[in-house]
């Protein structure tokens, strides 16, 4: 199982949405997508589910060239790519069960489907079906057509905390066996499915790497720290005159945020001090991913 | 377990049905039948005389036709290429689907659907004649032949004005509306007057639904006051009508396959 972009660029008029994009997924798993809003997450998914071509370079899923072989690749992948609609004017048993015969599959097991998915009653119309119904009705067909690859844009976006629980759990379970190239802008969502993260803005490759190692290489350097009594400013200032603290905001006469320069041993030092002091909690203060984010994009969201 | 249906049929049998409940497709259906019946039922109600002949009767529905078919193909399959640039094309086109085996799924269904009017359009015409006079009109099978390849060649010709308009449904069905009512007429018109036979043109083709219902069928070649006019033999209009639905189709998978789903 692999996905690849090699050299992709696109442009739409005189707006260049790719820039040489390069990106290898191999073996199964979560790989996250994430840039803000026009970077080029959407375009490099459709330029992989064959939807536009690309100007230059080549994108391919598991070896075969998606613009040159569409019918081979397209094989391996299913796809929620933007904001698809079901046809209409079927049913959602009829839909899902289409989906999967025009990848031979016999039985879709819309038994299961409608467990695991919550799906509507299989009788109703698409057309008559809420935004989050349709969504989980076009997964249900994705899932249907059991495909090694997954490629999903922002695929929880505009669904009720209910619905996107069904979407994460079903990404959990298929990253197990398949690989998934998940696009989204929750990095908390990013955080609990992805095994790895790219992070693209303006059409280029910004990043990649590891959730976990990207998290602890943009971790923030400060700790919030939630004292057992109501605490002297003076004795938090103290750490700062001795040096292991550089800075310190207080947030509530019990709760601090306190800066330390950022290694591995002056966090040790500092934790060592203020537990001196009696906590009741004591955790970083940034959110690993959500910082590298932050970094890596100069603040957009 | 049972092996599922090939891709092909599965294309077909899907989009085949859609038509076939689709408002649009009863709505045709229901004025096709108006038409047809309409003259029965004046004469039933004697709001009008009785013609006095099959081919009186059936005068107005057949020389109606083209016009009906015309406008019934666009209804049909204007949209069978541009629907695929719409949300619904976000899932059809991220399959593992030859852009060919589409068109050639939505023309077949249209094919069916488009089909099935027109052959209940003359089974009611028939019904009709024989219901009144216990006969029908001369050459009425082959009239009937001819209006569903005009039919077929219609959709097909429609199918690629929207993959060539595809950003708009109602967009490709008033260019095809333009281009047979005014366009092709036009154009046949110019060429005619330079004393070359039309046969580019459907339109120059479909003469050959009313020729066979009103005979004697005219030459091909006339020639009267230093103006030479063509009429098509029937070997040539069908050879016009069938090389549009192979010329529409070829042209329409060609620029369908080109196309790309940047917007929605």
């Amino acid at each position: 199982m692999d996905i690849a972009l090699d050299n992709v660029s696109k442009r739409f008029g005189k707006h260049t949405v790719l820039d040489k994009v390069s990106l290898n997924m191999e073996g199964k798993g979560c790989f996250g997508y994430l840039g803000p809003n026009g970077a080029g997450k959407t375009t490099s998914m459709k330029v992989l589910t064959s939807l536009i071509r690309p100007d230059s370079g080549t994108a391919s899923i598991n070896g075969f060239n998606v613009t040159k072989e569409p019918t081979r690749a397209l094989k391996f992948v299913g796809s929620i790519v933007e904001d698809p609609e079901p046809y209409t004017s079927m049913n959602v048993r009829e839909f899902i069960t289409f989906a999967a015969r025009i990848r031979g599959v016999a039985d879709p097991h819309l038994d299961e489907l409608t467990r695991v998915l919550d799906l509507p009653p299989l009788d109703s119309r698409c057309n008559k079906l809420s935004k989050g119904q349709k969504r989980r009705v076009l997964l249900g067909a994705v899932v249907a057509q059991d495909p090694e690859v997954l490629i999903l844009d922002e695929p929880t976006a505009g669904l009720d905390p209910k619905e996107s629980l069904i979407f994460r759990n079903m990404i959990l379970s298929m990253k197990k066996e398949k690989l998934v190239l998940l696009s989204s802008h929750l990095l908390y969502e990013v955080t609990q499915l992805c095994d790895r993260v790219t992070f693209i803005d303006k059409g280029r490759i910004i990043e990649s790497g590891g959730v976990e190692e990207l998290a602890r290489r943009f971790s923030s350097k400060s700790i919030r720290v939630e004292f057992a009594r109501p605490l002297d400013e003076a004795e938090v200032a103290a750490l700062k005159q001795k040096g292991i603290a550089t800075g310190y905001s207080r947030e509530s006469e019990r709760t601090y945020v306190i800066d330390f320069d950022g290694t591995e041993e002056g966090r040790e030092r500092l934790v060592e001090e203020v537990v001196k002091l009696h906590i009741r909690t004591l955790q970083d203060a940034g959110l690993g991913l959500e910082q590298a984010y932050t970094e890596l994009m100069g603040g957009k969201q | 377990m049972s092996r599922p249906p090939s891709l092909n049929a599965t294309l077909l049998r899907t989009y085949t049905r859609l038509h076939f409940r689709s408002a649009r497709f009863y709505t045709l259906l229901f004025f096709y039948l108006l038409l047809m019946l309409l003259v029965p039922a004046l004469v039933l109600t004697k709001v009008s005389p009785n013609p006095g002949s099959a081919s009186a009767l059936l005068a107005f529905p057949v020389n109606f036709f083209v016009i009906l078919a015309t406008l019934g193909s666009a209804v049909l399959a204007g949209d069978s290429i541009s629907q695929d640039f719409s949300r619904q094309g976000l899932f059809t086109l991220s399959q593992p689907i030859a852009r060919t085996a589409l068109v050639a799924a939505r023309f077949g269904a249209a094919a069916i659907a488009g089909t099935t009017i027109t052959l209940v359009y003359f089974a009611v015409g028939a019904g009709e004649t024989y219901a009144f006079y216990g006969t029908t009109v001369a050459n009425y099978a082959e009239i009937a032949a001819f209006s569903l390849l005009y039919t077929l060649a219609m959709i097909s010709f429609v199918m690629l004005l929207s993959a060539t308009f595809y950003r708009s449904q109602t967009l490709s069905i008033v260019i095809s509306i333009l281009t047979i009512f005014i366009f092709m007429p036009i154009v046949q018109a110019i060429l005619a007057s330079k004393g070359f036979e039309p046969w580019p043109m459907l339109t120059y083709a479909s003469g050959v639904i009313d020729a066979l219902f009103s005979p004697p069928y005219p030459p091909h070649v006339q020639s009267a006051a230093g103006i030479t006019s063509y009429f098509p033999t029937l070997g040539e209009g069908a050879a016009i009508m069938a090389g549009y639905v192979v010329v529409s189709l070829v042209l329409c998978a060609a620029i369908y396959r080109r196309r790309e789903l940047k917007e929605v």
